[in-house]
């Protein structure tokens, strides 16, 4: 399983939702009402964990993590740059 | 307390009003097991159900002026009936009772609709004026007792609760997709809404008056959240509410039957207890409700303060057996849909009280609303001033905003900063400091089929109210929560409902006019929001065991979704079945089965509280249409052992049928 396919698995099933329908991959996921307190701390937690990266503080008040496709980009960027905890 | 029903109808065979208003009394006779009586008129039927409390022998209703020209139907109590009274006896007005009943009566009667400002109690009213052929409907300004109404087109139709309305001939419950969007977003109804088509509440604060066949609302009092600064010191602050409660607690002991506490073990109900053990001349005693599951369970706290206070304490311990056993029955009192399953154990502790003698209550409910105590209070503090904070004091108030919730926890601060981050910014006018809570609602209309908008009703509320954009962020909060979570869930669901299941009627002394404007006065004046109820712990400094003072505030809280797994009761199958799910036309069958088979095969811990409040939505939303859309008696859990006994009948009809079957008039 890919990156992209494995952020889009956990959000699916995290958050019961199928990218497709009501809700897009550029869906803003606060304004959807799909992402809460808790699922929003699992979620980062969940790509600091599964890609061994760290998220820094200037980065989380950003406006990154909000859609599908921004988080992804952003751990794309973040594996491209190396910028992670240890390697694969 | 009691409960009342009527209707005006054009259309009802003049023989059957008798039979119809007493089934009507019937569906509502938990409410009122003491007597019940009606009065019928060639326009009008109404009667009532009453729990006597004040003025036994000769308070029963409904009842009229010595002309005749006005008469009452009655729930609730004016605290403040003796000095209404007095200030009504020097004004001319004659009484024949000592019941407060009356003295509503002789108020409306001398005042007209400003009587209501005057009142200081909870209620629900219906006076006829058989002159005029007016009918007027008026609710207490907190929205503590309830008034339902159904205006069908010439017919005209009113209740202490919706129930009542099965026994009209002809009338019919459907769920209304568009209210249910709005509760499950909002977790409450809108103050005048309900979960069913075509009926509505009364709000709180309102009166209506039936005139020819047409109904107008009006508005006697707005909510105030705001008051002029106190411009004493701390101490005199809190000398100030000390006083204030003390004064409150001392008019809602006004009862000629013992008056009993709910005892949570947290501050507010714990400042009760102490100011009732004050005021009584004989040993209060408390009642509590203590879990199997250590969780939930507050009981070490309740007996200490118990102890401390030295009340005759009772309490009853709930499993999930016991939630899942009475959900069915506690939904058929609570009428709407809930978010939660805590108001099973209210509904329990009532049979309890009930069973121990116990007519009346006092409790803690509204002093977190006054006093800010819910964490949303600080979070809107917090998320209001978010781009003004350094980055360290906005991670200090991070730390003690949730002390109870993992995930508020150290171990996550950085992501929470990005979290309150993207909430520090209006994204819905006027509804700013429960936005974040709000995602939890949003979560649960995904049950629904159709979707609309679910905040438009509870945007055009506060767009509508008049001041409302002037109060800061944390007034605008607490305005919303007396409009929705208080009247909505915890007054009605959790509280009047549940307590009146049994015949017990609650007085909540933090709902007094007077302690909520000495709150407003007092609330940020002298910290900064952030030490929870500050103020009032000043207040009953020494008086309480320390720990009621310094312990964090332990939201009251039952098992939710992990009941139900657990226990499998039969009505769950509402929800795993494809075919009886089917049967709620309003519900998303693709989600809900998802949600559902996630919340089946998932462990408990990894359940979140969207996902939670959701499945709790949806499983009383299934009951509820069984008891109250397909009428099913299976579904409505165990039915009241209260009898109804009609002992008035005050018949005015100048048309009058064949003679009554049952006997006795005024």
């Amino acid at each position: 399983m890919d990156r992209t396919q494995k952020i889009r698995q956990f959000v699916e099933e995290r958050f019961l939702i199928d990218f497709g329908g009501e809700v897009t991959a550029e869906s803003d996921l606060f304004k959807a009402g799909v992402i809460d307190s808790f699922g929003y701390i699992q979620l980062m937690s969940f790509l600091e964990d599964e890609f061994s990266l760290r998220i820094t503080d200037e980065e989380i008040l950003g406006n990154i993590f909000v859609s599908l496709d921004g988080i992804d980009a952003f751990v794309a960027a973040k594996l491209a740059e190396g910028d992670v905890l240890c390697a694969d | 307390m009691c409960g009342l029903a009527g209707f005006v109808s054009p259309f009802l065979r003049a023989d059957a009003a008798p039979g119809v208003i007493t089934s009507m009394l019937s569906l509502i006779r938990h409410r009122g097991p003491d007597e019940a009586g009606y009065y019928l008129d060639d326009g009008l039927t109404m009667g009532a159900v009453r729990l006597a409390i004040v003025d036994l022998p000769s308070g029963a209703q409904p009842m009229a002026d010595p002309s005749e020209r006005h008469w009452i139907c009655f729930n609730g109590e004016l605290y403040n009936h003796v000095e209404l009274r007095e200030e009504l006896r020097r004004l001319g007005r004659p009484f024949r009772t000592q019941s407060d009943t009356e003295v509503a009566l002789q108020a409306w009667i001398q005042w007209g609709p400003a009587c209501l400002t005057r009142f200081n109690g909870a209620f629900a009213m219906a006076i006829r004026d058989a002159v005029s052929g007016d009918l007027f409907l008026a609710r207490d300004r907190y929205g503590k007792r309830p008034l339902f109404y159904a205006d069908l087109r010439g017919e005209f139709l009113f209740a202490s609760e919706m129930k009542a309305f099965r026994a009209y001939p002809g009338f019919r419950f459907e769920l209304d997709p568009r209210e249910l969007e709005s509760i499950f977003a909002v977790w409450t109804p809108l103050p005048d809404r309900t979960p069913f088509k075509g009926i509505r509440q009364l709000p709180m604060g309102g009166f209506l008056t039936l005139r020819d066949g047409h109904h107008t609302l009006h508005t006697y009092e707005e909510l105030e959240v705001a008051a002029p600064p106190f411009t004493g010191s701390e101490a005199e602050a809190a000398a100030y509410v000390r006083e204030t409660l003390r004064e409150s607690v001392e008019l809602r002991l006004r009862s000629d039957v013992e008056v009993g506490v709910y005892l949570s073990g947290g501050l507010d109900s714990s400042i009760v207890t102490k100011l009732a053990t004050d005021l009584s001349s004989h040993e209060v005693r408390t009642f509590s409700v203590a879990f199997e599951d250590k969780t939930f369970d507050e009981s070490g706290n309740q007996h200490e303060v118990a102890s401390y206070l030295g009340t005759r304490h009772s309490s009853i311990t709930v499993s999930a057996a016991d939630i899942a056993e009475s959900f069915p029955s506690a939904v058929y009192h609570a009428e709407v849909p809930a978010f939660r399953t805590a108001f099973v154990p209210m509904y329990l502790l009532s049979r309890h009280a009930s069973d121990a003698g116990i007519k009346t209550i006092l409790s803690g409910e509204g002093a977190d609303e006054a006093f800010l105590g819910y964490s949303l209070f600080r979070e809107t503090l917090l998320r209001a001033s978010w781009h003004e904070l350094p980055e360290d004091e906005r991670a200090d108030k991070l730390a003690g905003l949730h002390p109870e919730l993992a995930h508020f926890g150290p171990a996550h601060r950085k992501h929470l900063t990005g979290l309150f981050q993207q909430f520090s910014v209006e994204r819905l006018p006027g509804l700013f400091s429960h936005e974040l809570r709000y995602q939890n609602g949003l979560f649960a209309t995904r049950l629904l089929k159709d979707r609309a908008e679910p905040f438009a009703d509870a945007l055009a509320l506060v767009r509508m109210a008049p001041e409302y954009a002037a109060l800061t962020p944390v007034q605008k909060a607490q305005w919303l929560e007396y409009k929705t979570l208080l009247a909505g869930y915890l007054l009605s669901t959790q509280g009047e409902r549940m307590g009146l299941a049994h015949g017990v009627e609650n007085r909540c002394p933090f709902l007094d006019p007077a302690v909520v404007r000495a709150a407003a006065a007092v609330n940020l004046r002298f910290d900064d929001g952030f030490d929870e109820k500050a103020i009032l712990k000043k207040a009953f400094r020494g008086e309480l065991p320390a720990s009621s003072l310094t312990r964090p505030k332990q939201p009251y809280r039952a098992p939710g979704s992990a009941v139900f797994k657990e226990q499998r009761p039969d009505y769950l199958e509402l929800l795993l079945s494809d075919a009886e799910l089917a049967q709620l036309d309003c519900i998303d069958p693709a989600f809900a089965k998802r949600l559902v088979a996630k919340i089946m095969s998932t462990p408990d811990a990894e359940i979140s509280t969207k996902e939670d409040q959701a499945f709790v939505y949806l499983l009383s939303t299934a009951v509820l249409n069984q008891q109250f859309v397909m009428n099913r008696e299976s579904y409505m859990g165990a039915p009241s052992k209260a009898r109804l006994n009609v002992r008035t009948i005050a018949d005015r009809r100048v048309n009058r049928p064949a003679p009554l079957a049952v006997g006795g008039t005024l």
